[in-house]
């Protein structure tokens, strides 16, 4: 399934994060789940929220640099060798995966994998 | 008479026709004009006389301009030293107008004018609004500091005096400028250049299209210029940049204007003179050769200032203007003497770093330099803003700007410094002078 990913550039200094979250709660979204890639003295928060499209207004009018990502969800079944096969049909398909992390759900239901695909369209005929 | 002139869409004015004199002419008016204002200077000044009398020179040994090398240089510690009046030439009475710095620290610079300065002033500033094309119908919004900084009331009595309608919005308050800007119809903006990209910026998160306002020229002044602004404010707005060159110390904004042909800025050498000199040994240099500006007022007698040393880095460029005016330019004015960093040994400009970075496409204008000690070097690190669609979700694509960058600033200085990318408006905006040096060293370092 394809999904929007909202991606925050951020300067590593103290309370920007919280910021972002302050800025999140008091326009009512919920976040999903959130990492954090840093790289010295800056760093990229991706969030899958709620309300993409509210949080991305709330975040550039707080004057956040931010950005709305197509990424693909796709569930895994909670099974050993689950994640190997979809990414042998990807490597296969020749689909270059650039980054991954996983989504919490609520119990009884198999985790969902986030990724992010050059060639979205492609990676999503093979994942279905 | 004066209306009359005005009303005609022309480049001219009477008060221009000075911009054209042949340079023999120009050269004669000069030699008489230092003459006087030596002779004012020697009678009236004690620090003139005492200076001139240690180099044994007298006011009957300058004879034509060419002898104003004979006289001593002023430094700004001068203007300092003899606060509130000892450089005064004339009667208080006289006096119609006294103007001060902004110094942060000790004692300001005081500047006086009597009514006939007041009036060459007003002259300086019509031969530069009619340089850019300015007509007695243009709506000057004004966001020079009004108040004892000379940039406010200066531009505002020259814009009124050549028949514009003037709005004194002095510096400030963004949302009421956007506002002014837009509900009066504003066709001339008048501030530092970085000001007026602050509000072009705020203008954006408002939804104010620049493009669609109906301002047409920039008087841009108060702090050097780069090719990175002018870039940015040719990309968002359609404002002609037309640099003011000038100080407090010599009259104001009106010691010179860039013309038409955008090559330099024409200094009106009638009342200003020009001279460049080795900033280490003060020896004058031949005109192209780059240096010290050293500024002369001819005809300003409430309080003469001869061969002031600006700081300001340039050359003089002697060959005609396209435009047909006979004074002399000067290079447009990127460095300070003063403003230079030493660096490992290495001499840095802040604008060599913003040339540097003004060939990054992906870069900004907006760029800060910190300077601090890691591990007993001293370090530099330019902080940048880049441009909102290259803050992507790749952490390589980022990185491949910042080693852009970098290798671009290197390219110029030679040396190599930190890069690094920062979120969009961190940088400190500002209202007036734009501040691109933080030095966080330990006292004991600087
Ligand atoms: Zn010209």
């Amino acid at each position: 399934m394809r999904i929007t990913q909202i991606s925050v550039f951020l300067s590593n200094s103290l309370g920007r994060l919280e910021s972002v979250c302050k800025t999140l709660a008091d326009a009512a979204v919920n976040i999903n789940t959130i990492t954090i890639l840093e790289s010295g003295d800056y760093g990229i928060v991706r969030m899958i929220v709620d309300k993409p499209s509210q949080a991305r207004e709330a975040l550039q009018a707080a004057g956040f640099s931010c950005k709305e990502v197509e990424v693909l969800a796709v569930e895994v079944a909670d099974e050993p060798g689950a994640l190997y096969k979809l990414l042998e049909k990807t490597k296969n398909a020749g689909v270059n995966l650039e980054y991954m992390y996983a989504m919490t759900k609520p119990s009884g239901q198999n985790p969902l994998m986030i990724m992010s695909f050059k060639d979205i369209a492609l990676a999503e005929k093979i994942l279905g | 008479m004066k209306q009359i002139w005005n009303d005609i869409h022309g480049q001219f004015h009477p008060f221009s026709a000075l911009d054209f004199l042949p340079r023999e002419k120009m050269r004669t008016l000069q030699s008489q004009r230092l003459r006087e204002i030596v002779a004012l200077s020697y009678a009236k000044v004690p620090l003139y006389r005492a200076r001139m009398d240690g180099l044994g020179v007298k006011p009957q040994d300058i004879k034509s301009i060419d002898d104003i090398s004979k006289l001593p240089f002023m430094q700004k510690t001068d203007l300092r030293d003899t606060y509130p009046d000892g450089l005064f030439a004339v009667e208080k009475k006289e006096i119609v107008r006294l103007h001060a710095s902004s110094g942060t620290t000790g004692k300001p610079i005081v500047v006086a004018y009597t009514d006939e300065d007041l009036k060459i002033w007003d002259s300086s500033i019509i031969r530069c609004l009619k340089m850019y094309g300015v007509q007695s119908s243009d709506v000057v919004q004004n966001c020079y500091g009004y108040g004892l900084f000379t940039g406010g009331l200066g531009l505002h009595s020259g814009a009124q005096a050549l028949g514009c309608t003037v709005i004194p919005a002095s510096g400030g308050n963004t949302e009421r400028q956007l506002m002014l800007m837009k509900d009066l119809g504003t066709t001339v903006f008048a501030s530092t250049p970085s000001y007026f990209m602050h509000l072009i910026e705020e203008g954006k998160k408002r939804g104010i299209d620049f493009k669609k306002l109906p301002l047409r020229i920039g008087v841009f002044g108060g702090e050097p210029s780069s090719e990175g602004m002018r870039k940015f404010i040719a990309e968002n707005t359609n404002v002609k940049f037309c640099d003011i060159y000038g100080l407090s110390e010599i009259v104001g904004p009106g010691v010179g204007g860039e013309c038409e042909a955008g090559g330099g800025i024409h200094i009106l050498e009638d009342n200003f003179y020009p001279e460049i000199v080795d900033p280490e040994t003060g020896e004058v240099l031949p005109d192209g050769q780059e240096g010290e500006l050293v500024l002369s007022t001819l005809t300003k007698r409430a309080m003469p200032i001869l061969r002031y040393r600006t700081h300001d880095i340039t050359s003089i460029v002697s060959e005609p203007c396209p435009c047909g005016r006979t004074m002399r330019r000067i290079s447009r004015i990127s460095k300070r003497s003063d403003d230079m960093l030493i660096i490992r040994g290495v001499n840095v400009f802040p604008s060599q770093i913003e040339i540097g970075i003004g060939r990054v496409e992906e870069a900004t204008p907006n760029f800060r330099i910190i300077r601090e000690m890691k591990n007993d070097m001293e370090s530099l690190t330019v902080e940048v803003e880049i441009q909102d669609k290259y803050y992507g979700d790749s952490i390589a694509q980022i990185e491949a700007i910042r080693k852009k960058i970098q290798a671009s600033i290197m390219n110029i200085i030679n040396i190599r410094v930190e890069v690094s990318i920062v979120e969009a408006n961190a940088i400190p905006r500002s209202e007036g002078k734009i501040k691109r040096v933080y030095d966080n060293r330990p006292k004991e370092a600087k």
